[in-house]
């Protein structure tokens, strides 16, 4: 049976990792990543792409990480580096193999049903069904969440609103362009109002009109003190929207900090850069 | 249950607003009718087979003592010799399926026999046979008894011959109907109750595994079970549907089918046979949905869980014939735990006017137990990331 309750600080998630992170003054944290980690099996085929005999891949290796309230987090790194996986694992898509996460004081391992309460997901994974219009998956996705049709029909004339889907709310999910899809998945992963939202690169495969837009948005949810975990390997995005930052290669996380702090003496493309060649180099 | 009910509401939605599915779940049971209702005159010959060492009982009346040599060097033939007097009753007994076969010999069959065959006659003797064609024995009798007989005239002479050829099956109408449905209704439940799942269970669930939309369901706090179980009712209620008019289809064509006699006709069924029959389809199709269901939560595609689904359409297919060579529901009631088969067995001893209610209850408590542990291991599946998410 399932906790319902946060865990208090009395349960043990403290032990899994002695205190990740040092806790900083002020924000409260709304997620605790705590030494992550996940492997994956290699099938012969993927063992010959990938020109490894290793039977399996680390893809995350003992990330730990805080996201504070009421801010934008984005997890950096090139394709392959661990950020997806990352961002399933703390989904619940996944389980983690070892270590454990809170989000909003629930456990990743131990209560996947409220974190999913409290979530809203959105990576490429996870497709609307073509067959259905906006209307019928936003409502169909409500009562999944148990919202009440007042309320849902409130969030649904703002969000479609604000993203233009009201248009073709009626519209086969099918028909719609690259773009309203994606802002219909958006609109979908935000019907229960979610304290805490992980995006897997929100922008990919948008035209500059629509990604602005989705990165307005991004920006309006924080200013309403919704807390955002971003993965992107868009340093721009990052230095834009992002007030902190963690730089994910080879599924560890090898720098986390401010973007203020990063960037004080150069673009995050360079620090970037310098962070990729120092770990790669220093492991080879 | 209002997440059931949801989940439920949206695979509705799915298949009825799309008038192609719609179609491909009634279009089978319509086809089957306008197919099977021109096909015309019986394909179905007699089916069945008796034990190797039954004797048959055979009654005569008459019968000439010369005529009875044959038949005591047969060791499965029992010559009963019977007066006239009791002629009504034994061709009751026949009609009932107690005993197999009636001869009835003029007296003076013998005497015409022999004048025929010395040619100083022309006046060929006739003799009667009866016999109940639903019962296998009894067809097989009529068969040996008339085929020995043979013996004592020359093929291309007819030196007496059966006098009743037309009325001398003794079967009822409703025995006839008992007959044919206990032989092919199972199989043809079963593989239509089979074909509506096909229609709907692979594309609801690995068609959605396949095109993502079920991982998006997989991160909404709705319980894995709960999914599972609206799954699986509201796709047993489409295969229902689309198996009821695949059902109604043969059933309604059944007459002409058997070569317009027009005497087959589930009329003779009571209100409490179709209730049976309803609680059987109804666990059939939920065990049938778990299954089919279970192993496309497996495929990683509609085509993989089509192609993985065929082994298990032949053993239901199998299981639907096996009532073919079976008579009635007898047996011990294991056999009516073992899901699918205790079905067939069961609808087997429901069409042929054997049904033995306890058997058909204990099919339907066998089968929910079974379609509910699927239903159980259905909800692990979608909360092993190995099997949602093997790529």
């Amino acid at each position: 049976m399932e906790n319902t309750e946060p865990l208090t600080e009395e349960q043990p998630f403290a032990e899994l990792s002695p205190s990740p992170l040092s806790g900083e003054a002020g924000k409260e944290d709304v997620l605790i990543a705590a030494n992550l980690k996940k492997t994956f099996r290699l099938s012969a085929k993927q063992r010959k792409i990938e020109k490894t005999p290793l039977r399996e891949k680390i893809a995350v290796n003992g990330i730990s990480f805080k996201a504070k309230r009421g801010e934008i987090y984005g997890l950096l790194g090139p394709n392959g580096a661990g950020k997806t996986t990352t961002l399933r694992m703390l989904a619940t898509l996944i389980r983690p193999d070892e270590g454990d996460a809170r989000i909003n004081g629930y456990s990743i391992v131990k209560q996947p049903d409220k974190v999913r309460s409290q979530i809203g997901f959105l990576t490429s994974e996870l497709k609307l069904d073509d067959f259905f219009t906006p209307n019928y998956i936003f409502d169909f996705f409500s009562e999944l969440q148990n919202i009440p049709t007042q309320v849902r029909d409130e969030r649904k004339r703002t969000l479609f609103g604000r993203f233009g889907i009201d248009k073709f709310a009626e519209t086969k999910i099918a028909d719609l362009s690259t773009g309203m899809k994606q802002k219909t998945s958006i609109a979908v992963s935000l019907v229960h109002d979610p304290e805490f939202i992980i995006f897997d690169e929100p922008t990919n495969g948008l035209d500059v009109l629509t990604a602005k837009a989705v990165t307005d948005f991004l920006v309006e949810l924080r200013n309403r003190g919704k807390s955002i975990l971003l993965s992107t390997h868009i340093f721009s995005l990052v230095e834009k929207i992002c007030d902190r930052v963690g730089v994910i290669i080879d599924g560890k996380m090898t720098v986390e900090d401010t973007v203020a702090n990063l960037t004080k003496e150069k673009g995050l493309e360079d620090v970037f850069f310098d962070i990729y060649a120092e770990t790669k180099g220093g492991r080879e | 249950m209002k997440n059931i009910w949801t989940i439920m509401k949206k695979e509705f939605s799915r298949f009825f607003k799309d008038r192609r599915l719609v179609l491909a779940l009634i279009l089978p049971g319509v086809l089957i009718y306008i197919i099977y209702s021109f096909l015309g005159n019986g394909i179905f010959s007699q089916i069945g087979g008796t034990d190797e060492n039954y004797v048959y009982q055979v009654h005569t009346v008459n019968m000439p003592d010369s005529f009875k040599a044959p038949f005591e060097e047969l060791e499965n033939v029992n010559l009963i010799e019977t007066s006239t007097e009791d002629l009504e009753n034994v061709k009751t007994q026949v009609q009932d399926q107690k005993t197999d076969l009636v001869a009835v010999f003029p007296e003076d069959f013998e005497e015409k026999y022999n004048a025929v065959k010395n040619g100083t006659s022309d006046e060929i003797p006739q003799y009667d046979l009866y016999y109940n064609s639903v019962r296998s024995e009894s067809s097989s009798a009529f068969q040996l008894f008339s085929a020995t007989l043979e013996l004592f005239q020359q093929p291309s002479e007819g030196w007496f011959q059966i006098g009743n050829p037309l009325d001398g099956d003794l079967a009822t109408d409703k025995d006839v109907t008992g007959m044919m449905f206990s032989m092919i209704g199972p199989m043809l439940v079963l593989v239509f109750l089979f074909s509506g799942c096909m229609a709907v269970a692979p594309e609801s669930i690995a068609g959605e595994k396949e095109r993502g939309t079920f991982a998006t369901m997989l991160v909404t706090p709705v319980k894995r079970s709960h999914i599972a179980i609206g799954k699986i009712i509201a796709l047993s209620t489409l295969s229902l549907i689309s198996g009821i008019c695949s059902f109604l289809g043969i059933i309604l064509s059944l007459p002409k089918l058997m070569g317009g006699s027009g005497n087959i006709s589930a009329m003779v069924y009571t209100a409490s046979d179709y209730i049976m029959l309803l609680g059987i389809v109804l666990s059939s199709v939920l065990v049938i949905v778990a299954l089919i269901s279970l192993i496309s939560a497996f495929a990683k595609s509609v085509k993989e869980a089509t192609n993985m689904i065929g082994p298990l359409m032949i053993l239901v297919v199998l299981l639907g014939v096996s009532t073919m060579f079976t008579s009635g529901s007898a047996g011990a009631f294991f056999w009516y735990l073992i899901p699918l088969y205790n079905s067939a067995r069961a609808m087997s001893g429901i069409f042929s006017f054997a049904a033995s209610p306890l058997n058909v209850i204990i099919t339907i408590a066998s089968n929910l137990v079974v379609a509910l542990l699927l239903a159980f291991a259905l909800a692990k599946m979608f909360d092993n990331e190995k099997i949602m998410f093997n790529k």
